[in-house]
């Protein structure tokens, strides 16, 4: 019985560490309507510097918390408010979601960058002497751990109350459902905002110097898999109860600790559920619960009053203007096939594959993003899919290769299929933390098992060769990529351009208004998600195929969100926008940034020199791109492009008729209620 | 002598164990780890490194000093006037015109996901900067024309790759967390020199020959086990052993290290028992259940296949649940980590993957280490020192392929050597056989596995089980080797000495 209450205080402690999370993921959804994916950032923000102040420079405690917690949190809320998100409230939850996956990605860097923190280790608490001990019915739980289940349930209540009992808690739900008709009875969204997102980042603080008592380190990684499992309580809330987050996080910390309790250690059933626990919960909850399905995210009422989105560039030209860019395009490519055939060095060609490949899995995002309007998380996972099993089959099986990239392709699709439809009933956010949900599933537990990725040695992954042509070499495997690159961007824009496409574009403008002209929004979202996940495998398998080996880690999940990051940045409605991501991905670490940029800054002015560009600054890059997600959903290069098209179409215009230019093409993006930020 | 039971000298090494992704430990320690970020989720890999290393055979001239085991050509054996000869049209990576021998780095640099070895490169430098102000090698200077950042993933793949096109380099050094640009390298017979904590630099099996691919240890065998762990126990009448890795999702290497690790009990230990075995933990685990089962089991030893952030959480956990249980920590030789630590490793044992400072006497080796880094303000760590270890494993092979050295030469150069240890620092390798994966290959295992074995009294580490200038225990690496009383003591040192 001892043994057993011990496990039942252990697991409370421990779900306190997940219920401070969720308690703050929750906050922050039901305050300012944003998913906040980097609210573990956040914390690390405050959590680095914390152990800057107190660990490193010898601070007090009580010093570096009022600085970390206090003072830096809450004023990251303000930047975050005042810079991002108060442009965004009457924005799709889709889009709020991408602006914080882009913080995700860059605020660690920055951080990093600021501090060079690295090893970390060592971290303490907020309490003196937290490692003093009592012991409570055979658990041990020390002072730091006390202080993080007090203030985890401190946060919960004093949250709890605010909501319930006062007009700032009902001032602050009010904006979030629509600012617009919160400032119509006289709020003022913009301060109501402003305090909610100091809130939410107040606690993301709190948990910065408190968390890593458990987890030893200050490190970015730490606190987003805290979060990430902290997340299925958030859904069990439906992302807006915080007593429920906060006992649905305990209730998985217990779960845990009473598996880890009575599970034999080395059965198979342990080693995949204990990692893999979160996720499953995270997953069966998504599925299974009845009110997720029917339930509305907070979106403004008044966001249908927004202008649809625009068109894309390429459909707004004259005819001039479309065979002149035409011709220009197919000289372009003409030059740089020229120079990468036939005077590009290993290095050159390389790249170019790569870029190739990761077009076409690019191109699964524009498909699942850019035409269905939802956002998957595990476009990687697929890509792995049809990695592991074009390598297997191939090498285990003796395949032809080319058949088992299709046959890759299939499998992924057909797993994709399998996977949308029960998550497609969920829709919007949902279906993205189903996805991500399903991602980290194949991460933990199937990409360990030897018959799909080879174990510690990866699966041989060989070159094609059909009948008598052999793609061993880069140039003629090249040459495949590209072959394979312009069908993949041919059937996407085919399918953009036929029923499916004009269905996907129905529903995503308004689903009821598709399903009473008779569309069925399901099929339609099911194609697209089976086809977006086949092309991803198929990318995956050439990947492999290139490589010479399926790598896990090229197809790791955290990597498959920084590809949706750069793709939603660049362009995720157009088959060229997939293209310049794959360029943009492949390039920025590769020329740009050790080379290419630095030639330029030491060259246009005399006072600065530069060696080469840390890699992570295209992380910061990209990242801070895709908060533009929601003013720009085409993507910044397809908005520039539609600015440019426009500026020469006014002067052919010009030209020809000496009529005034016709007017800029951009036009607002559809519900974002964008401002200028 | 042990080693004078043989006609050659010939050391080699076993490497039992290491891990497998990220950079871990205090040091970025000898851990790979593979982990996803911003998911959360990701996967992690740590390693350990156990180790033993070999040595072997030798017929030592001198029986008090000579126990290197060189078997083959010495590397320092070229002539001391032939290393300032200038021989032109040496090729690729060359250049005549200024005087230098052009080497690249693909280091793991700013990796969002974990694992960063940047500073493996410092300790490049700063060994190639102690040549060069001596004057160089053959008329010229060791100049890095390149430090590559592969990040994650592909990069090191597109890395190698652009390396190989662009920086007309002669060798390349590479400290990664995961080696997918291998077979590239490898292809290209590039002279190339790892931290190795890759599986990739083993040629696999039916694979292609990685035969130009050198590390400071020779291809990994992660589940191969071995002696010394059993040895230890006896030593201290351990007689529960507890056993914890990371599941075989977060890190391959760490599962098959704990399963090697329960077979060398079960192999070599008939009075210790493994009581507790626990093979299925998370990245970021919560293990407050392990040890309150590991403290109900009686566990008094305990050996983990995970990164040094785990260990020393499970450590105080060990200290907050009252388990005096004894620790053998794969990869936490950082000094100043250890004084941070707050004492939750006092009476832990630990072995490093090179002699440890605190030996005495210390070898010249060591002394020019710790003199040079000191002076110049290089940070005196493990991924430096692998950096210096594996500069000086460069500069032996040239020595060795003489003032007509071509990329194929060195490569060959040191493929003759049978017990190849840069001023005595590592366990030395037989380069004739230890390109090889040694997980199901006994014939190309080191015939000896060997220790230096540091127990952390009073937050410092002190030297156990050895004799004065013989850091190293070594242990016959033969798999139905029984246990010996006693290990052999070794220095690998020219001289004999640390």
């Amino acid at each position: 019985m001892e043994n057993f209450l011990g496990a039942l205080i252990d697991g409370i402690a421990f779900g306190c560490v997940y219920a401070l999370l969720a308690v703050g993921l929750t906050l922050a959804y039901k305050t300012s309507g944003v998913f906040n994916i980097a609210f573990g950032v956040q914390a690390f923000a405050s959590g680095a510097i914390y152990y800057q102040l107190h660990v490193t420079d010898g601070w007090g405690i009580l010093p570096a918390f009022v600085i970390a917690v206090l003072i830096v949190a809450p004023l990251i809320g303000v930047v975050l408010d005042r810079g991002l998100f108060r442009y965004l409230r009457s924005a799709p939850p889709m889009a709020r979601l991408i602006t914080a996956l882009g913080l995700l990605v860059a605020i660690p860097q920055i951080v990093l960058i600021w501090f060079n923190q690295t090893d970390a280790t060592n971290p303490t608490g907020i309490v003196p002497g937290g490692r003093v001990v009592y012991h409570v019915f055979g658990a041990a739980l020390d002072r730091d751990q006390l202080s993080i289940i007090v203030l985890a349930a401190a946060v919960a209540i004093g949250l709890t109350l605010l909501f319930r009992f006062t007009a700032l808690g009902i001032r602050m739900r009010a904006v979030v459902e629509s600012p617009r008709m919160a400032e119509l009875s006289g709020t003022d969204s913009d301060r109501i905002s402003t305090a909610s997102w100091m809130l939410s980042s107040l606690v993301a603080g709190l948990a910065g110097v408190l968390l890593p008592t458990v987890t030893q380190q200050v490190g970015d990684i730490y606190y987003t898999t805290l979060l990430t499992a902290a997340i299925a309580a958030v859904v069990l809330a439906q992302l807006t109860n915080i007593p429920i987050a906060f006992t649905g996080a305990i209730g998985l910390g217990v779960v845990q600790e009473l598996l880890n309790r009575y599970l034999p250690t080395n059965s198979v059933l342990a080693s995949n559920l204990r990692p893999s626990l979160p996720f499953v919960v995270l997953f069966l909850v998504l599925i299974l619960s009845p009110r997720l399905r029917n339930r509305k995210e907070l979106t403004d009422p008044l966001s249908t009053v927004d202008p649809p989105p625009p068109a894309p560039a390429s459909g707004q030209r004259s005819r001039e203007l479309t065979i002149g860019t035409r011709a220009v395009g197919v000289l372009f490519l003409g030059a740089v096939g020229y120079y990468v055939f036939f005077h590009g060095n290993a290095s050159v060609v390389g790249q170019t594959i790569q870029i190739a490949i990761y077009a076409i899995i690019f191109c699964s995002i524009v498909v699942i993003t850019g035409l269905a309007g939802e956002v998957s998380f595990a476009q990687a996972t697929f890509a792995g899919i049809g990695g592991f099993a074009s390598a297997q089959l191939s090498s285990s099986a003796g395949m032809s290769v080319i058949l088992t990239i299709i046959i890759g392709g299939l499998i992924a699709a057909a797993i994709g299929g399998l996977l949308a439809v029960p998550a497609l009933r969920l829709g919007g956010i949902f279906l993205t933390l189903a996805t991500y949900a399903f991602a980290l599933f194949f991460d933990n537990v199937i990409v360990s098992l030897s018959w799909v990725s080879g174990g510690l040695f990866p699966v041989v992954a060989p070159r094609p060769q059909m009948g008598t042509v052999d793609f061993a070499s880069d140039k003629s495997f090249l040459a495949l990529c590209i072959v394979i690159l312009v069908i993949v961007g041919v059937v996407v824009i085919l399918v953009r351009n036929g029923t499916t496409g004009r269905y996907l574009s129905a529903v995503r403008g308004s689903e009821v208004a598709a399903a009473s002209v008779g569309i069925n929004p399901m099929r339609a979202r099911i194609v697209a998600f089976a086809l977006s996940a086949g092309i991803a495998g198929v990318g995956g398998a050439l990947l492999a195929s290139y490589e010479g080996h399926a790598n896990k880690i090229d197809y790791n999940a955290a990597l498959g969100l920084f590809w949706v990051v750069i793709v939603v940045t660049l362009g995720p409605r157009t088959v060229e926008g997939a293209i310049q991501a794959a360029v943009g991905f492949v390039l920025f670490p590769a020329r740009v940034l050790p080379d290419w940029l630095p030639w330029l800054i030491n060259h246009v002015q005399p006072f600065l020199h530069v060696n080469a560009l840390p890699i992570a600054t295209q992380f910061i890059f990209f990242g801070l791109g895709a908060v533009t997600y929601a003013k720009h959903p085409e993507g910044i290069l397809e908005a520039n492009k539609g600015r440019s098209l426009a500026k020469v179409q006014g002067l052919i215009d010009r030209f020809k008729r000496g009529n005034p230019p016709t007017p800029q093409l951009e036009v607002a993006a559809a519900g974002t209620g964008v401002g200028t930020p | 002598m042990w080693c004078d039971d043989y006609d050659v000298s010939v050391s080699i090494r076993t490497i039992a164990d290491e891990l497998d992704v990220t950079p871990g430990g205090f040091m970025g320690a000898r851990t790979k780890v593979t982990r996803t970020k911003v998911s959360g989720f990701a996967t992690l890999c740590f390693a350990i490194v156990l180790v033993a290393s070999a040595c072997g055979n030798s017929k030592s001239q001198n029986q008090t000093t000579d126990t290197t085991g060189n078997a083959g050509p010495a590397a320092t054996a070229a002539p001391a006037a032939d290393l300032t000869k200038f021989v032109a049209g040496r090729g690729p990576g060359v250049d005549d015109n200024k005087k230098e021998i052009r080497v690249a780095a693909i280091t793991t640099k700013t990796n969002p996901i974990g694992g960063k070895y940047a500073e493996y490169v410092d300790g490049m430098q700063a060994y190639f900067d102690k040549i060069n102000a001596a004057g160089g090698i053959y008329g010229r200077k060791l100049v890095i024309v390149k430090n590559r950042d592969d990040t994650i993933g592909l990069q090191n793949n597109q890395q190698v790759q652009q390396s190989l096109a662009d920086d007309n380099a002669f060798a390349t050094f590479v400290a990664t967390l995961q080696f997918t640009g291998a077979d590239l390298l490898a292809k290209a017979k590039q002279p190339t020199f790892t931290w190795n904590i890759n599986p990739e630099m083993a040629t696999p099996k039916g694979g292609p020959s990685h035969a130009n691919i050198f590390g400071s240890l020779g291809a990994l065998c992660f589940s191969c086990g071995g002696h010394y762990l059993p040895w230890l126990a006896k030593q201290n009448n351990f007689t529960k052993i507890g056993i914890l890795a990371y599941s075989k999702a977060t890190s391959a290497s760490s599962g098959l290290c704990a399963d090697g690790t329960r077979r060398s009990y079960e192999k070599f230990a008939p009075t210790a028992k493994v009581v507790f075995f626990d093979d299925s933990l998370p990245f970021s685990a919560d293990i407050v259940t392990d040890v309150t089962r590991m403290k109900q089991a009686g566990v008094q030893f305990i050996n983990t296949c995970m990164d040094t952030n785990e260990v020393t959480k499970l450590a105080r956990e060990m200290k907050k649940q009252g388990l005096n249980a004894v620790q053998q920590l794969p990869n936490a030789y950082d000094h100043e980590a250890m004084a941070a630590s707050g004492g939750v490793f006092e009476g832990n044992f630990i072995s490093p993957l090179y002699v440890p400072w605190e030996v005495t006497p210390q070898s010249p080796a060591t002394q020019e280490y710790l003199a040079y880094t000191s002076a110049h303000n290089v940070k005196t760590v493990e991924l430096t020192q692998d950096g210096w270890i594996m500069a000086a494993m460069f500069l032996d092979a040239l020595k060795l392929a003489g003032p007509e050295f071509t990329k194929q030469k060195v490569i060959d150069a040191l493929n003759t050597q049978k017990g190849e240890s840069p001023g005595g620092m590592i366990v030395p390798i037989d380069w004739t056989r230890q390109h090889n994966d040694p997980t199901n290959n006994v014939a190309v295992r080191s015939k000896l596995e060997c220790a230096s074995i540091m127990k952390i009294v009073g937050g410092k580490f002190v030297p156990q089980y050895s004799e004065p200038g013989k850091p190293w225990s070594c242990f016959d690496a033969d798999p139905n080797a029984p246990i010996p009383v006693q290990p052999q003591h070794l220095s690998f040192a020219p001289g004999g000495v640390g």
